[in-house]
C-alpha cells in the first residue's frame, strides 16, 4: 500500500463566544507575531498589505483599529501519539498501526466581529495512505467522536474545549458537523492521479474510485467535482478545493512555509473566516434572530475581508477563488443579501412610518390650535387624542414588523 | 489497521484486570482494555497481524514489553516468603478454590497475554505469563496447585 512521503494536515474548527483574552494567554502564552523581515520581504512581496494585516499580527506594524482584535496563539505539542478509535456503538476498536500521528501544535485565531477559529496541526508523514484517509475522516469528526479517542489525545485538546466554558464537545464546531481539513501530501509519483486526489480529499478508502465499493463516487459526480474544483496549474502538484477540505497532492518535496504560512494562514483561514461569518448570520436569520449589529459587521467584513484580489501574483488569487467556490461563499453571500435587503426595507418602512406619524400629529396639533383659538368645546381635544393614539399605533406596528 | 471487538457483555470480565477493579488478581497500569489494546497493537502490530488460531479457535498472543505494564498477582508458591506462606488461605474464583496469600510486596511484570477469537473478539487479557484455565470440578492442575494469588496487605 502507498505511503505518504511527507504529509501535513490542519483540522480547523470555529468556536462560539469564548472567554477573554487573559484566559487564552494563560493557556497559550503571548500571541504569535510575524517578524518584520518576513513580513516586509516575503509576505508583502506576495500579498497586499491590507490583506496581510487583516489576517496576522506583525512586529512594528500599525493597522486600522478594528484589526486590533486579530491575534494568533500557538501551543506547541510535538508529540507522537498512538492512534485508535473505539466505537462503543458497535464495540469496535480500530488501531491504526500504519498511521504515524504527530500532533504538532494547537492554534487559535481571533478575528473581528467575534470570530474565533482553531486548528490542530498534525504531521503524519510516512503513513499508509489508506489509514491516513481513515484517520483524517475520524479526526474531522473529533467533536462528535471525542470519547472514542484515547485520553492521551483528548487531554491535550481539553484547553480548547475549556475556552468555550462548556463541557459539550459539540461546541467545538459551532457551525456544521465536522472540522474543515487543509492537507498537503507528497507521495511516490505512481500514486499521483486525480482519482487518488479525489479519495484523499473525500477521506475515503484508497483505490475505490471506479469500483463498486460503497464509498465509490458515481462517474458523473467524480467528473463534476474534478471539473469544478480542481486546481492544476503545474505538473508537480494538483489540488482539490471542496466544502470539507482543501487537499494538495505533490509528486516532489513542497515548501512548507509557502503552503502553511501563506496559503493556509493567509488564504484558507480567510475563506473559512468568511464562511463562518456568513453561515452564522444566515443561520441567525433562519432562526429569526437577526443580529442587531449585522450592518455594522458587514461593513467591517466588506472593507477588510470580502474582496477578491489579495495578491500581486496569479496563483494565490486562483487558490483563493477556488477555495471560495469550494466552500460556497457566493451562495452564502446571496442568501445574506436577501437578509440585508429585508433589513433595509424594514428601516425604510420605519422611516416612512415615523414621517407619517409626525404628519398626522402635526395635523392634529394644528386642528387643536385652530379650535383652541376659536374657543370651541371638547371636540378638538378628542380629535387630538385620536390622532395621538393613531400615531402610537402606527409606530408600534412598524416596530413590531 | 487492526480491529478488535470488545463485546459489551464481556466488559465486566475484561475490566477485572484494570486499576479500578476491587477483584483479586493481576492489574494493568492502563485505564481500560481499549487503552491497553491500542498500545499493544501500536507497539507490536505484527503479533496481531500474524497471530494464528489454535485448535480451539483462539489466538493466544503473548507480548513482552521493554518496561513494566502491570503487576502480576499470580506467583509461584515457591517464591513466597515464610511469612507470606503462613498467610495462605483459599478463596473462590470462578467456582474454583484458589490459593491466596497476603503480601506487602508487588510483583511488577512487563509481560501480558491477550486471547482473541478468530474474528478478533477479545476473550480475555491479563498481565503476566500465560496461565492455564482453572481446572473443572474434580480435576486438578499442576499449575494452579503450585501458584498462588497475592492479595495486598491493607
Amino acid at each position: 500500500m502507498a505511503k505518504s512521503i511527507k504529509s501535513h494536515a490542519f483540522f480547523v474548527g470555529n468556536l462560539p463566544q469564548i472567554s477573554g483574552i487573559d484566559s487564552i494567554k494563560a493557556v497559550f502564552g503571548e500571541p504569535v507575531k510575524e517578524d518584520r523581515k518576513t513580513y516586509e520581504n516575503i509576505l508583502c512581496s506576495l500579498f497586499h498589505k491590507s490583506h496581510i494585516d487583516a489576517m496576522i499580527e506583525a512586529e512594528g506594524q500599525t493597522r486600522p483599529k478594528v484589526l486590533d482584535s486579530v491575534h494568533h496563539f500557538r501551543l506547541e505539542i510535538n508529540k507522537e501519539l498512538p492512534f485508535s478509535v473505539f466505537n462503543s456503538y458497535n464495540s469496535q476498536l480500530k488501531v491504526l498501526d500504519g498511521y504515524r500521528f504527530v500532533l504538532k501544535s494547537l492554534h487559535l485565531y481571533l478575528f473581528p466581529v467575534g470570530i474565533t477559529l482553531y486548528a490542530l496541526e498534525v504531521d503524519d508523514s510516512g503513513s499508509d495512505m489508506d489509514e491516513l484517509t481513515y484517520a483524517h475522516f475520524v479526526l474531522r469528526e473529533l467533536p462528535s467522536r471525542w470519547s472514542q479517542f484515547p485520553a492521551e489525545l483528548t487531554d491535550i485538546l481539553q484547553p480548547i474545549l475549556d475556552l468555550t466554558g462548556c463541557d459539550n464537545t459539540k461546541e467545538l464546531v459551532s457551525l456544521g458537523n465536522k472540522l474543515k481539513l487543509f492537507q498537503t501530501i507528497q507521495t511516490a509519483p505512481d500514486f499521483y492521479s486525480r482519482e487518488h486526489l479525489f479519495e484523499v480529499a473525500m477521506c475515503s478508502p484508497i483505490d475505490t474510485v471506479g469500483t463498486t465499493h460503497a464509498m465509490a463516487p458515481s462517474q458523473e459526480y467524480f467528473d463534476s467535482i474534478i471539473e469544478e474544483n480542481l486546481i492544476a496549474p503545474f505538473n508537480n502538484w494538483m489540488a482539490l478545493a471542496i466544502m470539507d477540505s482543501f487537499t494538495v497532492l505533490f509528486t516532489d518535496a513542497y515548501d512548507e512555509r509557502t503552503w502553511f504560512d501563506s496559503y493556509f494562514r493567509l488564504i484558507y483561514l480567510r475563506v473559512l473566516m468568511q464562511k463562518t461569518f456568513l453561515s452564522n448570520r444566515n443561520k441567525q436569520y433562519r432562526l429569526d434572530k437577526v443580529d442587531k449589529n449585522l450592518i455594522r459587521d458587514l461593513a467591517i467584513m466588506d472593507r477588510f475581508y470580502f474582496y477578491d484580489t489579495i495578491s500581486f501574483n496569479f496563483l494565490p488569487d486562483i487558490i483563493n477563488k477556488q477555495m471560495s467556490k469550494g466552500l460556497g461563499i457566493k451562495e452564502e453571500q446571496e442568501e445574506l443579501s436577501v437578509q440585508i435587503k429585508e433589513s433595509e426595507a424594514k428601516a425604510k418602512d420605519v422611516m416612512v412610518g415615523v414621517v407619517s406619524a409626525f404628519a398626522i400629529f402635526s395635523v392634529a396639533y394644528d386642528s387643536y390650535s385652530l379650535f383652541h383659538e376659536a374657543e370651541t368645546s371638547t371636540a378638538p381635544l378628542i380629535m387630538s387624542i385620536v390622532a395621538i393614539v393613531a400615531v402610537i399605533l402606527i409606530v408600534f406596528r412598524l416596530l413590531r414588523k | 489497521m487492526i480491529s478488535f471487538i470488545l463485546p459489551a457483555d464481556g466488559m465486566t470480565h475484561l475490566m477485572r484486570h484494570f486499576s479500578d477493579s476491587a477483584e483479586l488478581g493481576s492489574r494493568f497500569f492502563f485505564k481500560s482494555p481499549v487503552s491497553l489494546l491500542a498500545y499493544a497493537a501500536t507497539c507490536f502490530p505484527d503479533k496481531f497481524i500474524d497471530a494464528v488460531a489454535d485448535n480451539d479457535g483462539r489466538k493466544r498472543i503473548s507480548i513482552t514489553f521493554d518496561h513494566e505494564i502491570g503487576t502480576c498477582n499470580v506467583v509461584p508458591l515457591s517464591s513466597l516468603t515464610e511469612q507470606e506462606r503462613a498467610s495462605l488461605f483459599f478463596e473462590d474464583r470462578d467456582g474454583y478454590k484458589v490459593k491466596v496469600a497476603f503480601s506487602d510486596r508487588t510483583f511488577p511484570t512487563s509481560e501480558c497475554q491477550i486471547i482473541l477469537s478468530q474474528d478478533n473478539t477479545v476473550i480475555t487479557l491479563f498481565p503476566g505469563p500465560l496461565a492455564p484455565p482453572f481446572p473443572k470440578p474434580g480435576e486438578s492442575s499442576d499449575y494452579w496447585d503450585n501458584h498462588v494469588f497475592i492479595r495486598q496487605k491493607e
